[in-house]
């Protein structure tokens, strides 16, 4: 049963990451790819948004067959404002990109097509009426048809819609200025590219796979922290396998030595007991996967909630279920079983028959300190230093993942020699505090230490996992926070979505700005806009203020060995201040120019300093509005940050912001925007605590399995026990104890392991998104989860105990 | 006065579907003091009686007797401590646990009876300077001859000054010299120390170091005789 447990649960949280994982991949790739429909290439602004005569301009190209333009962005639909994709095309349309209609029509003005998804989940049906919001306030819009699951209607699962051209060019105040033109070529695809970037000053031009590709490798990082989770709960779980063989062994011992000596081979017992492996492990691996998929709807909002927060927005929370994937996993589970029953097998079939049918014999006492694990141990450590070393100068998280491995393989090796040592030092206080019971279940460890071994290393990994994961969390929540705090200052925030809500910041109203300022209350009102352009192989945020105003509510949080610069200079001027992970990444420096593909092409910019910044994990670059407007020719604002007088009435001016655009805004206070922030990042984290009380909860099991073999081995010595006086209780104790020394040691292991994680996982983050950040070890969880471990150790060791309490002492005597 | 009576004591197991009758209506008076011997062949009940002496198994039906109190009426914490004070235990594979040591071994009972270390040690080691084991008391038991090692059980047996003292095939596993050994330090501890002992076995040369002999076969009584060294002591 707890082989099933262990494979179960080892294959459950793997399949949960590896769908959510997959999942939001896929319905990346399925948006890029359905958007882009039979294009073989791509042509976005790589700032803002395209001229309005590009399709006319791209088709002029050589090599271009067809050319259709179009606007990409999203409405906010429901109650809870969430954004609901939508494409609208222009140009050569029906040669790029299906619209099937299940019903209806295509959009005409004040409509729109829905994909089927989307009609199901939000009642529609052709004629119903849709309440939106879009930048220029609310609208009312008729559906006009529903999308048929092909071509653009599969795009996002089906939450996606259409409209037309002029309706959505109304609606996001674009003035005919294009999100893409997607392309059909004749010939060479990627000569047409280059040719097209030549002619389109400021464009870029890819195949549809790659920019998928390259939205993927956004949210790479968010993944690879999953997988490594994910990795360690199955390294835990293989433990645990290995421990309920060994027990199934312990408890067939006689009938296995019986076989042999009527003359079964060694290879026909490893050949037995690996089959019913597999077969227990068939069952468990199925029961995980199906136990996986249901972890993954909860892990997968979670995870694209970030996703749709920093790179995406409007991406569904679809689950998507590969076959081969599923297959794949289930097989590795039942590896995992057969892997793990392997050497229980071996020891089985090595055994003597006359051993193995149970005379009596004498086992020796531990063997001396295994020197050769702790040098191991010691090898595994420097590998993952050695490991530690390389990340600091790679941009992907590979060796950092080779590193937190080879941090766990340490950890299982230096298990032996660890308990063993640490069993002696606490040998004689323990005796003298515990007794018999003490000095009994301290002997039974040194006897069997690499089994107790083999538990404390699962437990140590788990409490490794938690330790480690809590520190890393609370360096970086610490970090982001207290940077909150400092640097958003605006008393209140006018969106047309919720910020760190549902969906990405859409642009909002640009004419809001006045009204804004005509409230009552309303000091000053700064206009916040935010692109991502491509830089370096990879992308930068390019964030705009009002400087002047900016600067009336706040500083700028100059990096540590950053000269103080007179920011109030950089309006109008080809100057910004880059956060200092994007210096760190890309080896900016003060002073020094960087140069951004403007929409007329590239052109440099002065660093004029560098300032903390936990925006963005890709780096961003912050100038004056007015200087990003006339060099990237964008006037959208993602939202206002509104300063109020200092004896203004607070609710009153919030109320009347309120009223604006029909009550549609969507106002948070300073401390309404950090919570919203605060919640997202702590949601997130949360993701990753369901993964650490697996690996806890496999662990403890460990403790459950190896008491239980404990006891079933020393079933005899039990029964000598109570034939020469000792009582239940005494007999209870001694494998409670034994159970509460496992865990303690192993938590005692895993506190070490966790301030080594923590060193991984800051380097990870430090090469991956260039922030560095303070070392800060997380002794409220080291002490609570070695409370917590030792405790639940105890608890798991109770049905053993009471097994072994319960033996009974004229079977265990029996040797004829 | 008698240190150990069995009433129409039957014990029943059930075996593959099967009900095997292991003792059958078997009543016994030991006196203190006595060195009784069962004899008898392989599955004639022998250490099934044994095992209801000390308690660790229960009758079907019938009475068991020791040190004045009846088993049946007690609980099994008290026919735990009556095993841990008032009755010592000798077994054919010594059954000595292999992390302790020959001093720690013997002075177990009393440690699970909470008497302190250093007494129970100081008590364990006179004992076992007695039986000839002073220069082996820190060696583990594989470190021990079979003799040495049936000596530390007998002297874990004793140690508490047990009232009854019951051995299982006690020279079972020793050579033929150290059981000679074994024998005569069971036969001292009746006639010396004054203690009750049945020992269970199917050697007749072990059994002829006893007071009295009880065969039993296919779990009755078969025969009850004084052997000729107690007929010669009377």
């Amino acid at each position: 049963m707890l082989t099933v447990v262990g494979v179960a649960l080892g294959v459950a949280t793997l399949v949960a990451i590896d769908v959510v994982n997959g999942s939001s991949s896929a319905t990346i790739d399925e948006l890029v790819s359905a958007y882009a429909g039979r294009a073989t290439v791509s042509v976005r602004a790589a700032s803002g948004t395209l001229p309005a005569d590009a399709v006319a301009t791209v088709r002029r190209v050589d090599g271009v067959r067809a050319a259709a333009g179009s606007i990409q962005s999203a409405l906010l639909v429901g109650e809870d404002r969430r954004a609901l994709p939508y494409l609208a095309g222009t140009g050569d349309e029906a040669a790029l990109r299906d619209h099937v209609y299940e019903r209806g029509a295509a959009p005409g003005d004040g409509e729109l097509a829905v994909g089927g998804s989307a009609a199901r989940r939000l009642g529609l049906d052709v004629g119903s009426r849709l309440p939106a919001i879009a930048p220029t306030g609310p609208r009312e819009l008729r559906v006009s048809g529903i999308l048929a699951d092909t071509g653009v209607g599969r795009a996002n699962g089906g939450f996606v819609a259409v409209l037309s051209f002029a309706e959505a060019d109304r609606m996001a105040q674009r003035d005919g200025r294009l999100d893409a033109v997607d392309v059909v070529t004749a010939g060479d695809a990627d000569a047409v590219a280059r040719r097209i970037e030549a002619a389109l000053v400021g464009s870029t031009a890819e195949a549809p796979a790659e920019r998928g590709e390259r939205t993927k490798r956004l949210v790479a990082s968010l993944q690879d922290l999953l997988r490594i989770l994910s990795a360690l709960s199955l390294f835990v779980g293989t433990f645990l396998v290995f421990n309920t063989m060994s027990i199934a062994v312990a408890q067939r011992k006689r009938e296995l030595g019986i076989l042999r000596a009527l003359g079964a081979r060694r290879r026909e017992i490893v050949g037995m007991i690996t089959v019913e492996a597999a077969a227990l492990g068939t069952v468990a691996a199925i029961a995980g996967a199906l136990a996986g998929i249901a972890m993954a709807q909860g892990l997968l909002a979670a995870v694209n909630r970030q996703i749709r927060l920093n790179f995406v927005a409007g991406l569904d929370d679809q689950l998507v279920l590969p076959a081969d994937r599923l297959l794949l996993l289930v097989a590795a589970g039942i590896g995992a079983a057969v892997v793990g029953a392997l050497g229980p097998a071996t020891l089985a079939a090595a055994a003597q028959p006359s051993e193995a049918m149970g005379a009596p014999r004498h086992t020796s006492v531990a063997r001396p300190l295994r020197l050769r694990l702790l040098v191991l141990a010691a090898v595994f450590v420097a590998l993952a230093a050695g490991a530690v070393a390389v990340q600091r100068g790679a941009d992907d998280p590979a060796p950092g993942s080779a590193a937190a491995l080879a941090l766990m393989f340490a950890i299982a090796v230096a298990a032996a020699p660890a308990l063993a040592l640490g069993v002696r030092a606490a040998g004689p206080l323990a005796d003298r505090i515990g007794g018999l019971p003490a000095r009994l279940a301290r002997d039974s460890i040194l006897r069997a230490t690499g089994r107790a071994a083999v538990t404390a290393a699962a437990l140590a990994a788990a409490v490794t996992m938690v330790v480690g994961m809590a520190s890393f969390i609370e360096s970086q929540r610490r970090t982001i926070f207290e940077w909150l705090d400092q640097a958003v200052n605006a008393d209140l925030f006018v969106s047309a979505a919720p910020l760190g809500g549902n969906s990405a910041p859409i642009p909002i109203d640009a004419r809001l700005w006045d009204d804004l300022k005509r409230v009552d209350g309303v000091r000053d009102v700064d206009r916040f806009r935010q692109v991502r352009i491509p830089y370096e192989g990879s992308y930068v945020a390019i964030s705009s203020v009002d400087i002047p105003i900016y600067l009336t509510r706040g500083r700028a949080l100059y990096a540590p060995g950053t000269d103080p610069y007179p920011i109030e200079r950089m309006v109008g001027r080809d100057e910004v201040l880059a956060s200092d992970n994007f210096a760190r990444k890309h080896g900016v420096a003060q002073g020094s120019d960087v140069t951004l593909l403007t929409p007329d092409g590239p052109r440099a910019f002065r660093v004029v300093a560098i300032v903390t910044d936990y925006t963005t994990d890709q780096g961003l670059m912050l100038m004056d509005r007015s200087t990003y407007v006339s060099r990237f020719r964008d006037e959208a604002i993602d939202s206002y940050a509104v300063m109020l007088d200092p004896s203004a009435d607070r609710a009153r001016a919030r109320a009347g912001i309120e009223r604006l655009q029909g009550g549609t805004l969507f106002v948070q206070s300073n401390e309404e925007f950090k919570g919203g922030i605060r919640r997202i990042v702590d949601d997130f984290f949360a993701t990753t605590y369901v993964m650490e009380a697996i690996a806890l909860v496999v662990g403890v099991l460990g403790v459950a399995n190896t008491m239980l073999v404990a006891v079933l081995e020393r079933g005899r010595e039990i029964g000598v026990l109570r034939a020469v006086g000792a009582t239940r209780r005494q007999i209870r104790r001694t494998i409670l104890i034994e159970a509460g020394a496992i865990g303690l040691a192993g938590a005692l292991l895993g506190l070490l392991g966790g301030a080594a994680l923590t060193v991984v996982t800051l380097t990870v983050s430090e090469s991956t998104t260039g922030w560095v950040l303070p070392y800060h070890y997380e002794w409220g969880s080291a002490i609570s989860v070695t409370a917590l471990a030792t405790v639940a150790a105890v608890l798991a060791g109770w049905w053993p105990a009471r097994r072994a309490a319960r033996v009974e002492v004229a079977t265990a005597l029996q040797y004829e | 006065m008698i240190e150990l009576s069995l009433r129409e004591v039957t014990k029943r197991f059930h075996r593959g579907g099967e009900i095997v009758c292991a003792l059958d209506r078997v009543t016994l008076d030991v006196p203190a003091a006595q060195f009784c011997v069962v004899m008898g062949p392989s599955g004639s009940g022998k250490s099934t009686l044994l095992h209801l002496v000390a308690g660790i198994d229960a009758p079907t039906s019938g009475t068991v007797i020791v040190d004045g109190r009846d088993l049946a009426a007690m609980s099994d914490d008290e026919r735990t401590l009556l095993r841990r004070r008032r009755i010592g235990f000798v077994f054919q594979f010594f059954n000595l646990l292999p992390t302790l040591s020959a001093l720690e071994n013997a002075a177990l009972p009393l440690q699970l009876d909470g008497v302190r270390r250093a007494e129970a040690e100081r008590r364990a080691r006179d004992l076992l300077g007695d039986l000839g084991l002073g220069d082996r008391l820190d060696h583990r038991p594989h470190q021990l001859s079979g003799g040495q090692m049936q000596r530390v059980a007998l002297a874990r047996a004793l140690v508490g000054d047990p009232a009854l003292l019951l051995a299982d095939e006690p020279t079972g596993n020793l050579d033929s010299r150290s059981g000679e050994e074994v024998l005569a330090l069971l036969r001292e501890t009746a006639t010396v120390r004054g203690h009750t002992v049945l020992m269970v076995t199917h050697d007749e040369r072990a059994a002829s170091v006893g007071d009295r002999i009880v065969h039993l076969v296919d779990g009755r009584v078969g025969s009850d005789t004084t052997t000729a060294r107690a007929a010669a002591a009377r």
